[in-house]
């Protein structure tokens, strides 16, 4: 049996296809359009995943959208209706866009594919979500929890899972949402929702939680199954423009202005800012916003533990499973493995809105077949391959001198070698990641030593933001000698997936400071021989130089640019950046 | 306040017509999924 699981018209469009139940390939929309978080009909990531399981559309058994759309234009009319006359905005965007496609999904559908209604079915936003984390673990009885902006009405859901049975404990519904209240201090701090979450638990760590209180004072009330908003301070349900209501920023005071630099004084080394010519007024600023996003960051994480605690005590089980966009917070899921009474934490590596395509067909799937077997996604390559003839060919039509390598240990070697000489390599190996992060098929590798590898690939590659810290890639034999895990938790599959944060050891942070946050954390991702062989080994072999097992670790693209996906993709990006070496293949390219 | 009378004509053109498309009556409290209707595909079908 075939299944294709579409996700699409929000956020990070995304297709799947299940064969019998097992996930064969799964992609983003945006890697083949490269307009980054891509909302639109999914027809390249479909295309791709039919050519994977080498079918057509006729082969298909049933096609699968990840929510319903009917509840999600109730929710919005009722929600326009309650605020009406000053939700005339969203009213007209609602007009225009659900009126030309989101009304007409199973249309597009079956206009786009060419195939009969019948075979069109859709599944629940949240489920779509919960399906995806459980029935993708190991698990065959786990507690989930799914948190995200919205789904059609649910925010936030407790379900427990046994089998292929699924019954939801609580519920919480928008206006009342966990995302969208950190979308809006996103927004207050200067960043695009939807894309600057990460910048701002990348900035927590700068600043102290000191407003935490009054965020749970006036923002959120909160029990251990439920919180609500005060929704005095949020515009969300009533303006496209804008989450922050005037309230919002009385309180608050002026939002950050977007893009302009992160100084504090405290930090300007590690962060190699100048602040000479800075007024002192700006730096105080800048402490107070990275205090702000200190502060809800520390809420997000206290309010994810208590519900995690709380679906403890209603289901008992050693297993959970965290889903939807607010999985994405490393910060808050390190903190749920160190600190919830669960033994097993699982998340999908696409925690979002795109991994709901895989979470939708397989809910489907189980609703007519049992799992005897649960089937395990142990790593997020399910993207599109390049063959050594495919590299091969692209390289000689552009006429570009390359050694190919055949011997894997040269290749690895000789990479290692340069990588410990200070060079920022390009890593372009086997199928292409499904969800936001680059774990090693799609990445940028540097030597985590040196705080000036940071600075390098910071000002010469991804031009991001320098506060912003780079993750390290360590193999699985040598995590314990410089993080603080215990063996309960190092097969734990968020650190495989990068979707952890975990402590460097004192005595390391020095030797990994290009990879080491302010507060000494960093978002670990463990490499095992079995999931990335050829990205262990090159580890290996750098550690056999350098004594240390790590590498640092960023996705191969530029700010602001979609991960590479072809080699086409990957020689542009290496064309235009400071990467020294890249690597397709077994082919070494060099500037 | 000829584009409000517009604006509130096509809004419950609107409801209306979501109304009799997805059959939701759009005031009441039903949108809950239940999710042991979920277990057969047949709450897979609806779009609602």
């Amino acid at each position: 049996m075939f299944i294709l699981g579409i996700s699409c018209y929000y956020h990070d469009a995304g297709a799947c296809i299940l064969h019998d139940g097992i996930v064969e390939s799964a992609a983003e929309q945006e890697r083949f359009t490269r307009i980054k978080h891509d909302h639109r009909f999914p027809d390249a990531a479909i295309k791709f995943c039919l050519e994977h399981s080498n079918i057509s559309v006729n082969d298909l058994d049933y096609v699968v959208f990840y929510e319903k759309p009917g509840i999600k234009i109730n929710r919005i009319l009722k929600t326009i209706y309650k605020h009406f006359p000053r939700s005339k905005d969203i009213f007209k965007e609602v007009f225009i866009n659900w009126g030309k496609q989101k009304n007409w999904i199973s249309k597009t559908i079956q206009s786009r594919l060419g195939i009969p209604k019948n075979k069109i079915l859709f599944s629940e936003h949240h489920l779509s979500h919960a399906a995806s984390s459980y029935y993708c673990s190991p698990y065959n009885d786990a507690a989930i929890l799914t948190v995200d902006g919205v789904g059609e009405w649910v925010t936030t859901s407790m379900i427990s899972a046994k089998g292929t049975n699924f019954l939801r404990h609580e519920e919480i519904n928008f206006p009342h949402s966990i995302g969208l209240l950190y979308s809006t201090f996103t927004e207050f701090l200067g960043f695009e929702v939807n894309e600057g979450e990460f910048k701002v638990m990348g900035l927590a760590p700068y600043g102290v939680p000191k407003f935490k209180d009054k965020v749970y004072q006036h923002f959120l009330s909160i029990t251990p199954d439920s919180f609500e908003l005060d929704m005095d301070y949020f515009a969300y349900e009533w303006s496209l423009t804008t989450n922050m209501t005037r309230k919002f920023i009385d309180y608050w005071g002026t939002p950050r202005p977007k893009e302009e630099p992160f100084i504090i004084s405290k930090y300007s080394n590690q962060l190699n800012i100048s602040n000479n010519g800075i007024s002192q007024r700006v730096v105080d600023k800048n402490q107070y916003y990275a205090d702000v996003a200190a502060s809800v960051q520390e809420v997000i994480e206290e309010v994810m533990l208590k519900f995690v605690n709380t679906l403890y005590n209603k289901t008992k089980t050693n297993n959970l499973c965290i889903s939807g966009g607010v999985g994405y917070n490393s910060v808050a899921n390190g903190r749920i493995i160190r600190d919830s009474k669960f033994d097993n934490v699982y998340i999908l590596p696409a925690a979002g809105d795109s991994g709901a395509s895989v979470g939708a067909s397989l809910a489907l799937y189980h609703s007519m077949h049992d799992r005897p077997v649960p089937q395990i996604v142990s790593s997020s390559y399910l993207g599109k391959n390049f063959s050594d003839n495919e590299i091969r060919q692209v390289l000689e039509k552009k006429n570009i001198t390359y050694d190919w390598i055949e011997d894997e240990y040269e290749l690895f070697k000789r990479i290692a070698y340069c990588l410990s000489k200070g060079k920022v390599i390009g890593w372009f190996q086997g199928r292409f990641e499904f969800g936001p992060r680059a774990l090693g098929h799609r990445s940028i590798l540097a030597d985590p030593r040196n705080i000036s590898m940071k600075h390098k690939v910071n000002s010469k590659i991804k031009f991001r933001e320098s506060f912003r810290p780079f993750a390290p890639v360590c193999i699985y034999d040598h995590v314990n000698d410089y993080f603080e895990m215990n063996e309960d938790i190092i097969n734990l599959y968020p650190f495989q997936f990068m979707l952890a944060v975990a402590k460097v050891k004192p005595e390391y942070t020095n030797l990994l400071q290009a990879v080491t946050h302010v507060d000494n954390s960093a978002r670990l991702q463990i490499v095992k021989s079995d999931t990335n062989n050829k990205l262990y080994k090159l580890i290996k072999y750098f550690g056999d130089i350098t004594g240390i097992y790590c590498l640092l670790n960023t996705s191969f693209n530029r700010r602001g640019e979609v991960i590479v996906n072809s080699p086409q993709d990957a020689l542009i990006t290496f064309e235009w950046s400071g990467i020294d070496i890249l690597v397709m293949g077994n082919a070494i390219i060099q500037k | 306040m000829k584009t409000d009378m517009f604006i509130n004509m096509a809004y419950y053109i609107l409801y209306i017509f979501y109304s009799l498309k997805y059959n939701i009556i759009f005031f009441c409290n039903n949108h809950q999924v239940d999710l042991s209707k979920m277990e057969s595909v047949e709450g897979f079908r609806k779009e609602q």
